[in-house]
């Protein structure tokens, strides 16, 4: 290979490399988008860890970026590049926000209102909305050193006392209720003891002391019984087969 | 004795090599043809590390991830996995197979055949002529090749996860760009002009340190690969101190 090729492949490949360098950077930035934009200002009295770059959401879509963030007096000025697009009005609410529940990533999210439009210039108040655990758990912290724990106690007797006469007066009429059960109960054995003699009277007569106890308990009638069955079998189906035997019909 | 010295021995050969006169008129066309054999030559099998690390990444990331979190942390963790630690230790470990054992079995061969030795008799600094266009050359490529791994990487990573992997470019995008934090491009890269430092100063090191005949070019070799790995891992655990450290 000449040397003025591999020269030029050479220069070739580290122009290649800055530029993918800077292709790349410029990607996962966010920051490859087509289209001006411009920048709006806002100041917040504390912006809790909001870093240039961060995103900015108009009502949920990414629209901007964090550009820069600088402090100015007690007060925390914060310039947003946001797409030409978006439209802000007077009343616009802009709140830092936090990606995750532990509070780590922040973003600008901006909701508009309907107000007059905001020229080029206007200066917006931002609230800080981010959710601070070490803060929550100060404002936790408090509201459970507010707990009397006197009151608490006197309370929670009363509610103790409220439950227990509740608890007594359902017992009472629970006890009303089974007596009157009992009692159903008592008639009801009366009853069964009643059907009881009954059964028993109807197990003396099938016993064999009775006529029908006999005919019941009887072999031999049984016996007979079943004779006297298969003859009369016999006789209709002779009957059957030799009528004129027994039936004799003339008409004249 | 030789143990506790070689730290000593291993800056003072490199101050030697850097610490120079550059006289760029006569080190360029040796820095363009280093530059081609160590940077061009590996562009091909960078670019196939960087499809299967993107493929890998964004399957293992969507397996850890999917259902836990939202979906647009798939993208975040790849893209972070890539730029800080992925891409600049993959591509390093490439190179140095590649380039450091290169260049210490070159160099060895030319310091047990005494064309070093040659060199300094004939009044040209092996220094210059040998070891500086060979680090600088290194020095220069890892970083362009960590970044074409880091785009491509993303890219690929980017392709399957739409693909196959159920999760839309927007919401991946979402995820690389949401938390994107410049300090882990730039770190990645202060970390791949660490590891092509070392990686060509091993490589010539243990080349020029090469003594006896065929067997001890072999042993060079070897070291050159074994010393580059060492010092990457070392490093880059340092480097996460410095820049990454919460």
């Amino acid at each position: 290979m000449k040397r003025r090729t591999r020269e030029l492949i050479v220069v070739l490949f580290v122009l290649v490399g800055i530029g993918l360098a800077v292709f790349g950077f410029f990607w996962f930035s966010g920051r490859l988008r087509t289209g001006l934009r411009r920048n709006v200002t806002v100041y917040f009295d504390n912006v809790s860890g909001l870093r240039v770059g961060d995103p900015v959401e108009v009502m949920g879509i990414p629209k901007g970026r964090v550009a820069k963030v600088r402090l100015e007096g007690r007060r925390v000025c914060c310039q947003v590049a946001l797409d030409q697009d978006v439209e802000l009005t007077q009343d616009t609410r802009i709140a830092i926000r936090s990606v995750s529940y532990l509070g780590s990533d922040r973003y600008l999210m901006i909701t508009l209102g309907p107000g007059p439009r905001a020229e080029d210039g206007f200066v917006f108040q931002g609230v800080n909305e981010a959710l601070d655990l070490e803060e929550t758990f100060l404002q936790l912290d408090r509201a459970l050193n507010k707990f009397n724990p006197e009151e608490l106690t006197g309370s929670l007797k009363q509610v103790a006392e409220d439950l227990m006469a509740r608890i007594q007066g359902q017992l009472d009429h629970f006890s009303g209720q089974l007596d009157k059960f009992n009692s159903g109960l008592a008639v009801t054995g009366e009853e069964l003891e009643g059907l009881s003699d009954g059964l028993d009277s109807l197990a003396v007569l099938l016993k064999g002391e009775s006529t029908m106890g006999k005919l019941l308990t009887s072999q031999k009638l049984y016996d007979e019984v079943m004779k006297t069955n298969r003859q009369v079998q016999i006789l209709i189906e002779d009957i059957k087969k030799n009528p004129k035997r027994y039936f004799k019909i003339s008409i004249f | 004795m030789k143990f506790v010295t070689a730290p000593g021995r291993y800056v003072l050969f490199l101050a030697k090599s850097i610490f120079i006169p550059w006289d760029i008129r006569r080190t360029w066309p040796r820095l363009v043809e280093q530059l081609y054999i160590h940077g061009v030559s590996a562009f091909p099998v960078i670019l196939l590390a960087s499809v299967f690390v993107g493929l890998t990444t964004a399957v293992q990331t969507s397996y850890q991830l999917m259902g836990i979190v939202p979906k647009y942390f798939v993208g975040m963790g790849v893209s972070r996995m890539v730029l800080i630690e992925l891409a600049p230790v993959f591509t390093a470990f490439l190179v140095a197979g590649r380039s450091a054992s290169s260049m210490s079995a070159e160099l060895g061969a030319m310091r047990v055949s005494e064309q070093i030795d040659a060199l300094t008799v004939m009044g040209v600094n092996p220094y210059r002529y040998l070891c500086l266009p060979r680090i600088a050359a290194l020095t220069l490529s890892v970083p362009l090749l960590v970044v074409v791994m880091e785009v491509c990487a993303i890219a690929v990573a980017l392709l399957i996860s739409t693909l196959a992997l159920e999760v839309s470019a927007y919401t991946f995008l979402y995820g690389v760009t949401h938390f994107f934090v410049p300090k882990d491009f730039f770190g990645g890269l202060a970390k791949a002009v660490l590891f092509g430092l070392f990686i060509g100063t091993n490589g010539c090191y243990f080349g020029f340190g090469a003594e006896g005949g065929a067997k001890q070019v072999g042993r060079a070799t070897t070291q050159a690969v074994v010393a580059s790995a060492g010092m990457i891992l070392g490093a880059n655990f340092l480097m996460a101190l410095i820049f990454f450290r919460s």
